[in-house]
């Protein structure tokens, strides 16, 4: 065969109509539905997600407000099942508006247990994805998951002390480490094969007394009152517990921090118990590797 | 450019083109199943209130609603709210009365309730979508950004001015000072409209309503507890933020 009749027979076996296939006979069937499968353009099983989340404020505070940050590691083991590990900072935690208001106006203040306060901690949880969809959005198309999650850590705690006045800031105890449960939901948004935008509610939970503030209990409290009261903190005869050092010196403004003594005792010697709920509204930008 | 450069930049372009083309395939565009363009709506939702500290809420709002297109829409409601303390203002009055009435205090702030409520705003849903629920049950939605306002009718019950003290040991009050008012609203929602099919949809949403607050200061308890006029009103009350849950079904005609 020629070149010139090959070009010719495959031009013209290119342009021959293609046969027409013969109709489907489940299209017309009432009881079948034809669904589209589209496979993911981005999988997450066994990748690896870094989520910063920088700014997360309180949400619904009644007694102590927080302002804190976070970082979320999740690993996806398959694409509906993650575990995230989250330490999360806490850069601002104080009284809160309403705290103060009943403080100043008719002068009654929150039991110890439900003042108490978060600085940081780490909880760990599984992560779930049981709903993945897309939407149309100022023209174009957003993927996105619904997430649930639960799980449990650590935290460590503290309480004010002195309140914020003419003679200084507000000071803090430490009132030690406590578990923290967590549980939240929110959607995570996929932008291209590695950028992620979460958008979380996170409520991180605490409970228990107020038994040690710095480490001391009712009576080592009562041992420092009574070096107090005889001329200085020595910290001799405390537990070992016991931080005797927090309450020596001055704080900012030339606070003598031995007063704080006395309001620790105050609040050990309260008692009761409380459950405290720390909801954030946590946005998150992350990468997936 | 000479001419090699030219085939050879075009030859490059030739061997690209149908890969990229393979690499990154139109999505198909499929038409909306639910549009709500021209259509008029009824709902109604029962709403809780979220966050309570010193009032908590309950609503039962009916709203009607229609839709220039499909992403902008004009709603007007009215809403009947029960409402009450919380535990916690109870025992703060409680407390407050435990202890004898020398001197002067100020009122607390965030504690008119909500009884009734007239609003009308705009709706704007950019956002239409759908998920699965469960392998067979696929999900259309729209997600909205509410903005409107109109009046509130509230009242107010006092925890700091007793009128009538009917036990000191107990804290118990037999007449709190108690005041109504209608006021200026503005609201904001955030919600979505969960489609059932063409003719309705499941809405949920979380709704903030933000009123002017109201309250006095320097309140002689002594004087208020002997039935006298005390106090003076804040001169900078601040403003009341009331966050609902609304959980209800539109009517689509």
């Amino acid at each position: 065969m020629s070149v010139l009749g090959a070009i010719v027979l495959v031009t013209a076996l290119g342009a021959s109509p293609e046969p027409t296939p013969p109709p489907d006979p489940l299209t017309t069937s009432p009881n079948v539905q034809f669904r589209v499968l589209e496979p993911k353009p981005f999988p997450d099983a066994l990748r690896h997600e870094l989520t910063l989340q920088p700014f997360v404020p309180q949400v619904g505070s009644t007694f102590t407000t927080h302002w804190l940050s976070s970082f979320t590691y999740t690993f996806h083991a398959t694409e509906w099942l993650g575990l995230r590990l989250q330490p999360f900072w806490v850069w601002h935690a104080a009284r809160s508006r309403f705290s103060s208001e009943l403080l100043s106006r008719v002068r009654q203040d929150a039991a110890a247990p439900s003042s108490v306060m978060l600085q940081w901690g780490v909880v760990a949880a599984p992560e779930w994805s049981p709903v993945r969809g897309k939407f149309a959005a100022f023209g174009g198309i957003v993927r996105y998951g619904l997430v649930i999650f639960a799980g449990a850590g650590v935290g460590s705690t503290e309480i004010e002390l002195k309140i914020a006045d003419s003679s200084g800031p507000a000071t803090y105890g430490s009132t030690g480490l406590r578990m923290v449960a967590t549980g939240g939901a929110g959607f995570r948004m996929q932008f291209g094969d590695r950028w992620t935008v979460r958008l979380e509610v996170q409520d991180l939970i605490h409970w228990g007394s107020v038994s040690r503030i710095n480490g001391c209990d009712a009576a080592d409290l009562q041992i420092l009152d009574d070096q107090r009261a005889a001329g200085g903190i020595t910290g001799s005869g405390v537990s070992g517990q016991c931080n005797a050092r927090a309450f020596q010196g001055t704080a900012s403004g030339g606070y003598d921090r031995s007063n704080d003594v006395g309001i620790a005792q105050a609040k050990v010697n309260e008692g009761g118990t409380d459950t405290l709920h720390v909801v954030g509204v946590y946005l998150g930008f992350g990468v997936q590797l | 450019m000479s001419p090699i450069r030219v085939l050879a930049l075009a030859g490059l372009a030739a061997l690209l083109a149908p890969v990229r083309a393979h690499a990154s395939p139109e999505p198909p565009v499929q038409p909306r199943l639910y549009p709500v363009g021209g259509r008029f709506s009824l709902a109604a939702t029962v709403g809780i209130s979220v966050f309570d500290t010193l009032t908590r809420t309950g609503t039962l709002e009916l709203r009607a609603g229609w839709d220039f297109n499909e992403w902008l829409g004009l709603d007007a409601s009215v809403t009947g709210a029960l409402s009450g303390h919380t535990a916690l203002a109870d025992r703060i009055g409680q407390h407050l009365l435990q202890t004898p009435p020398a001197g002067t205090v100020d009122d607390l702030s965030d504690l008119w309730e909500l009884k009734a409520m007239a609003l009308a705003g705009v709706r704007l849903a950019p956002v239409y979508g759908k998920f699965n629920l469960g392998p067979d049950l696929p999900i259309r939605y729209q997600a909205y950004l509410w903005l409107g306002g109109g009046a509130a009718w509230l009242d107010r019950t006092s925890v700091v001015v007793c009128r009538n003290v009917t036990s000191r040991e107990e804290g118990t009050c037999g007449d709190w000072l108690t005041e109504s008012r209608v006021t200026p609203a503005v609201s904001v929602a955030l919600g979505f409209r969960l489609f059932t099919g063409l003719h309705g949809a499941v809405v949920l949403e979380l709704r903030s309503i933000v009123w002017k607050d109201d309250y006095l200061l320097g309140v002689d308890r002594a004087a208020a507890e002997a039935g006298n006029v005390t106090g003076h009103p804040a001169p900078s009350p601040g403003f009341t933020n009331t966050m609902l849950v609304q959980l209800g079904y539109a009517f689509i005609f």
